[in-house]
């Protein structure tokens, strides 16, 4: 046997697992209900959804994105550490746990249902849900990239790339389909235990690789490429302004708004079980990326003066050059994980956008919850193809669309806190459209902004409106900057929402976080 | 019922809340700000000083919230009536 064989072995051993672990009889319930399906109506307990939860917010970032970060920018990627503590205790523990409350009390299933229960239904609920919908497929995307390399990489392309795609949209497919959000979930915790141990192990044996010494890498890199050991790094990334900026507002307060976050939140059994997630998914998510600075030198080690996309290829060619084949395999199989448990949570949450907020709000009112399930999955296959399609495409624009898809989802920050944490100031459906739309303008003017883009037959530069020294800062912080006064005093002047919702949802949040308060 | 007579749920109650919400911006203060002390190439356990900085403290921050949390929950009657 060659070495690929044994590669390929051990994804058909992880494939085979995912497919049983998603579609098993534990992935399945009785009745036939929206509410059951896009998220889990009786609520998965601790251990599920924690592992749900850190997997399913991974991205290919974690393998083999992380790695090619260290090895570009070296120790600016302990930037992470912020958001893998930060979003945690701050924003699953604060505001995750009041989404789940919200979720259970009045049984909401997407992400907008809970703005428009608050702001008022009708077109804000298609505005929100094409808004969002709109910045998720960029991020669907980037996700299958990464893995479909590696594993195209890790079997000497014996499986092409476009094979590496449609293996992972269709394993996604089968088990989205048939269990919906249990297996996403079910899967999504295999998939997190794979991630961990592979990345783990890929420290080890990078260790290995170097005689088993911290320091050795350590001077090895202290005199090839000092720059890789402080801030900024060696491209000088890690500014001032982007240290303070990227790692809080580019991905803690985005990351854990987006659409599956919701999902899960909603499918929490109680509060307890989601702050209790938010007290300890940090550990998790901190220990996943620690290893990646010694993957990350290690590959600059043997490989020094890699630059942009082959960069982020340095892990993957580590381990095609050193790595024994079964190893690699298992590996590959940890990359596949990485993007399969956040591509199935996405497709997911937007099938139920796509069919709750599009489809059942303007298209086909008042059908059977199996009618909807039935367009739901529908939704999944075509959302399925289109990330597939997009990403069959050698995009150079996809890293730069996944800071899109975090600028804009920052943007409604503003109307998840309003709803969630009554605070005694005044918002508006108006004031949080104008504040979404021009903090939406903002940031994609500062990520875009002298940006030349070439269609072939038309060739578009997009003007640069702000000053060049505010585009140093993260893209989402500064359409914040904007959508925050913009939110507040279009609020001022515009009509509030309905008394009798706004009370009847700060009652609910009163009676679970200030109980003794009547 | 008037917007200034509801709960303000931004400003904490009881002792463990404070703490919490303390050790929470002491912690993200010391890896967001203080970094930038610590920004030379010396090797720590053969890992750079930065990159010890910024993980001593996560792992700091994460344990203090911990505990300051599970007293929260501790405290909270509606885990009372479960």
């Amino acid at each position: 046997m060659e070495s690929w064989h044994y590669t390929i072995v051990i994804v058909a051993i992880y494939a085979a697992l995912i497919l049983w672990v998603g579609t098993g009889r534990w992935t399945k319930v009785g009745r036939v209900a929206m509410d059951d399906y896009f998220k889990v109506a009786p609520g998965f307990g601790f251990v599920v959804l924690y592992l749900g939860i850190a997997g399913g917010f991974h991205t290919a970032f974690a393998i083999p994105g992380s790695m090619g970060f260290y090895y570009s920018h070296g120790v600016a990627f302990a930037a992470n550490i912020l958001w893998t503590v930060l979003t945690p205790l701050g924003v699953i523990y604060f505001v995750g746990a009041r989404i789940t409350c919200l979720g259970r009390k009045f049984n909401y299933i997407t992400p907008a249902d809970l703005l428009v229960d608050y702001f008022g239904d009708g077109r804000f609920r298609g505005f929100i849900a094409i808004y969002i919908l709109s910045c998720c497929i960029p991020l669907m995307t980037a996700n299958v990239t990464g893995p479909a390399r590696l594993l195209s990489s890790g079997t000497e392309g014996n499986i092409p790339y476009w094979a590496a795609l449609l293996i992972m949209g269709g394993m996604v497919i089968v088990y989205v389909t048939s269990s919906g959000i249990r297996g996403v979930t079910w899967t999504t915790v295999a998939q997190a235990i794979w991630m961990f141990i592979a990345v783990w192990g890929a420290a080890f044996w990078c260790l290995t690789l170097i005689d088993g010494n911290l320091l050795t890498l350590f001077n090895t890199i202290q005199e090839t490429e000092p720059a890789l050991l402080t801030l900024p790094g060696p491209q000088g990334l890690a500014t001032p302004q982007w240290w303070t900026t990227w790692p809080v507002f580019g991905i803690a307060l985005y990351w854990a708004i987006l659409p599956r976050g919701f999902m899960f939140f909603y499918s929490a059994r109680d509060v307890k079980t989601t702050r209790k997630i938010g007290l300890t998914v940090g550990f998790y998510l901190m220990a996943l990326y620690l290893p990646s600075l010694v993957i990350g030198f290690t590959a600059f080690h043997f490989f020094p003066g890699l630059t942009g996309g082959d960069a982020d290829n340095s892990f993957p060619l580590l381990l095609a050059t050193y790595a024994p084949a079964w190893f690699a395999g298992l590996i590959v199989a940890g990359g596949l994980a990485a993007g399969m448990s956040s591509m199935d949570a996405d497709t997911n949450a937007n099938s139920a956008m796509l069919t709750k907020d599009v489809y059942a709000s303007f298209v086909k009112k008042n059908a059977t919850d199996r009618h909807y399930i039935t367009v739901g999955r529908i939704f999944v296959v075509l959302l399925v193809g289109i990330t597939v399609t997009a990403a069959a495409f050698n995009w150079g624009l996809i890293v730069l669309m996944i800071g899109v898809t975090a600028a804009m989802i920052t943007q409604l920050l503003p109307a998840v806190l309003a709803v969630t944490v009554p605070m005694g100031i005044r918002f508006t459906k108006a004031g949080v459209t104008a504040g979404i739309v021009a903090g939406c303008i903002i940031s994609l003017t500062a990520l875009l902004g002298g940006r030349v883009f070439d269609f072939g037959i038309l060739q578009m530069t997009v003007p640069n409106l702000l000053p060049e020294s505010w585009t140093r800062f993260d893209a989402s912080f500064l359409g914040l900057a904007f959508n925050v006064p913009i939110t507040l005093v279009v609020s001022r002047f515009t009509d509030g929402p309905d008394p009798e919702n706004v009370a009847r949802i700060r009652a609910a949040l009163n009676e679970e976080f200030r109980p003794n308060l009547k | 019922m008037a917007a200034s007579e509801q709960p303000n749920h931004l400003i904490p109650r009881t002792l463990w809340e404070k703490l919490y919400l303390a050790w929470f911006v002491i912690c993200f203060l010391m890896v967001w700000v203080g970094v930038w002390a610590v920004n030379e190439p010396i090797p720590i356990f053969g890992l750079p000083l930065v990159y010890v900085w910024c993980s001593g403290w996560g792992l700091v921050w994460l344990l203090g919230c911990l505990y300051f949390g599970l007293k929260i929950e501790k405290e909270n009657p509606t885990n009372w009536e479960n």
